[in-house]
């Protein structure tokens, strides 16, 4: 495989706020690249400066060869963005939707139709085509606004948190059409901050908080970074104050590292089984409740964890 | 150019598909056009109510009653309502109608008491009654004073009326008769419901005809010709305040960054925004010239002249329209400023009073917006200027919208670069 995209130490600044911290890394073309990290991590800057919407302060990357700050014309031509928000025309049809942005990326005639057609198709919004974007779902949206980031086939799509906010079926869709997509040749550059997702699609996974990246592998390479650890996730009542009890039970000999998330509390341990009596002694003692208890073998969340001592949904 | 043009048609299509732009862009100019047109009678001289209406008598007879006639008008009982003047020649109190002046004109002919009372009656001879004469009292109205005219038109009927029914006429002829020795106060009561009654036996069209006529239409001020272009620019100055705005609120929906994003250069998504609000606003210029055509009469004058003029204030307007968005960070704060400057655009420039009345200062500061020329412009067009007289108004709005065109561009490089 060849290297389609390659990043080196970018680095973007506002005023003096630096959101992006020198982020290097490849993508090989055909494979799912993510980038796994929580809210403000630094993500949508480094996709809007990887597909030319912002230039670097600092550094550069080039796509199949095209420096995005010196070619940039270039790079728009090979690359596909699905936007985080849906930017489409609600008062536009689906079909004057996928028109005019193909004709934006310089296709016209019957080739745009047919292409049109197909990414309908493709979406499953062939039936909804004459329909205005605001009479859609937020799921069907969703779909469309993918299918426009596709439209002029490009070598490489990057797809920015692509599943926020909609529906367990719509989310399931598009996961999988992302991986369809993807065995069809295409290169993905996918961000999200949900753990599972980055797992299921990716190739190789680059973890980015704070605008660093921190860690940049094969879900193998980078579980190995967390060693044999297993991960004990407690979910907690609402009026429990996580933090308070990460914290102390940060103190227990068997736990790693603990931290607090919505209602959970993620506690790093060497053995679970181990482990488990005397967190539940402790969260016993402190008058704690415990709804449920999820053992999990080392994943992203733990390398997370391991690298930040945050959890990523913190 | 296929880009740019593919982004002017979107956004020309997008701002007509919006019910509530289609309502600020066609609806309400022609509504307040309508109202100012209805409020103010087409053409007037700045006198929009009916108090102290102007009228002009002119009493040619020397006989007995005309003399009431006029005082009737001189009454304190009108006195609220009219302002007579009285003037001896015919003539010139048409053309003092004609100056949009006067309301009308009441002209009483040489024979109107003759027609009432024939020469004898007030010597005690009714054989005149029985052939009468006729006279004709002319009403000459201002056209552009509809309602006053039908006031002064309501006024002369009352008046007539009271003379013909016998009531007024016997009365005079009883007093004179008695003054005379004629007749003794005795008498008075049965020889004046005798003469009353034989005067008034006689249908008022026999002997006092009222005759209507037109003025000719005052060239020098006509509301709704003023009021249809005034509106037609005020309200553009909105439509193309809200379209420019659009660019802002593309950013914000992600829209722009997607054409930003596609092998497209800055300056075609930039121009391509510029040339959709310009034909915005000369597709909503050219409806509201066709309807007011339509709707109003109004005749706008050499159609190549009207045609250049309308593509030099879209083009101003367009400007101006984009400068809020240049130099705003949000759509909210590019509103507030278009509206401002929007509104006061429409005070200085004469779209809600003329800008003759202004002061001169003032007069002069209108100048930097596109209302102000293309108001004269269109006005003087619409009273017969050529393409030779509206060239300096083109020009000057030509070089508006570039020196706009100008800043705006170089705002926007600032901001997306």
């Amino acid at each position: 495989m060849s290297v389609i995209l390659e990043a080196q130490q970018l680095v973007k600044k506002f005023k003096d706020f630096t959101a992006v911290k020198g982020v290097s890394f490849e993508i090989q073309a055909g494979e799912i690249f993510s980038l796994l990290g929580p809210n403000g991590a630094g993500k949508t800057t480094t996709i809007s400066m990887l597909s030319t919407l912002l230039v670097p302060t600092n550094g550069d990357a080039r796509i199949d060869g095209h420096s995005v700050t010196r070619d940039p014309m270039a790079v728009r031509r090979l690359i596909g963005v699905v936007p985080q928000e849906i930017a489409l025309y609600d008062d536009l049809s689906a079909s004057e939707n996928l028109l005019f942005f193909g004709r934006m990326h310089g296709m016209s005639g019957e080739v745009l139709k047919k292409r049109a057609a197909a990414v309908l198709e493709q979406v499953g919004l062939t039936d909804r085509a004459k329909s205005r974007v605001k009479t859609f779902s937020g799921g069907m949206k969703r779909r469309l606004n993918i299918g426009v980031g596709l439209l002029h086939s490009p070598r490489l799509v990057f797809m920015d948190e692509p599943t926020v906010g909609i529906d367990p079926q719509s989310r399931r869709n598009i996961l999988d059409a992302v991986k369809e997509l993807n065995q069809q040749g295409l290169t993905v550059l996918y961000t999200t901050h949900y753990m599972e997702e980055a797992q299921e699609l990716s190739d190789r996974v680059g973890i980015i908080d704070h605008g660093e990246l921190i860690a940049c592998g094969t879900q193998k390479e980078l579980t190995q970074l967390v060693g044999e650890h297993e991960t004990l996730r407690l979910h907690l009542g609402d009026d429990i104050a996580v933090d308070d009890l990460a914290r102390d039970l940060a103190e227990l000999p068997q736990v790693l590292k603990a931290s607090a998330a919505d209602h959970e509390v993620v506690l790093m341990v060497p053995e679970a089984e181990e482990a488990l009596p005397g967190v539940i002694a402790r969260t016993n003692q402190l008058d704690v409740k415990i709804r449920s208890i999820d053992i999990e073998e080392p994943n992203l969340e733990a390398v997370f964890l391991h690298l930040t001592g945050r959890a990523l949904r913190d | 150019m296929k880009k740019i043009l593919n982004v002017a048609l979107k956004d020309l299509l997008l701002n007509f598909r919006d019910p509530m732009g289609l309502v600020l862009m066609l609806v309400a100019p022609l509504a307040l056009t309508l109202v100012i047109g209805a409020a103010f009678g087409g053409t007037g001289g700045g006198s929009a109510g009916l108090g102290e209406i102007p009228v002009v008598i002119v009493n040619l007879d020397t006989g007995e009653l005309s003399p009431y006639m006029v005082e009737a008008f001189q009454s304190e009982e009108l006195a609220d309502l009219v302002e007579p003047v009285t003037m001896t020649d015919a003539m010139a109190a048409r053309q003092v109608v004609d100056k949009d002046e006067a309301a009308a004109a009441v002209i009483i002919p040489a024979n109107f008491s003759e027609s009432i009372l024939p020469a004898g009656l007030i010597q005690g001879d009714l054989s005149g009654l029985e052939t009468p004469q006729v006279s004709i009292v002319e009403i000459y109205t201002n056209p552009g004073r509809p309602v006053s005219a039908a006031v002064i038109r309501s006024i002369v009927d009352s008046l007539l009326s009271r003379f013909v029914s016998g009531r007024l006429s016997g009365e005079i002829v009883i007093n004179q008769l008695i003054a005379s020795g004629r007749l003794s106060p005795a008498e008075a009561q049965t020889q004046g419901q005798l003469i009353g009654q034989s005067v008034g036996a006689a249908e008022p069209p026999e002997r006092v005809e009222i005759t209507s006529k037109t003025g000719a239409q005052d060239k020098s001020f006509n509301w709704l010709e003023y009021s249809a272009p005034s509106m037609a620019i005020l309200f553009m100055m909105f439509t193309l305040s809200a379209a420019g705005r659009t660019l802002l609120i593309e950013r914000d929906h992600g829209t722009l960054p997607r054409m930003l994003i596609s092998p497209t250069r800055r300056a075609e998504i930039l121009g391509g925004k510029m040339l959709g609000n310009f034909l915005t606003g000369l597709l909503q210029m050219t409806i509201l010239i066709l309807t007011g055509r339509l709707l109003f009469g109004i005749t706008w004058g050499n159609p190549l002249a009207v045609g250049l003029l309308t593509i030099a204030v879209v083009a101003a307007t367009t400007g101006w329209g984009m400068l809020p968005t240049a130099f705003s960070r949000t759509s909210g704060q590019a509103n507030a400023i278009g509206t401002a400057i929007a509104l006061i655009f429409g005070a200085v420039a004469g779209s809600f009073v003329p800008r003759a009345a202004l002061p001169d200062w003032l007069q002069k500061i209108g100048l930097i917006t596109p209302n102000a020329w293309g108001i004269e412009g269109y006005y003087n067009l619409i009273n017969g200027a050529t393409l030779a007289d509206t060239v300096p108004a083109i020009l000057a709005l030509l070089a508006m919208a570039v020196i706009l065109f100008g800043f705006a561009a170089l705002a926007f490089r600032r901001q997306y670069t």
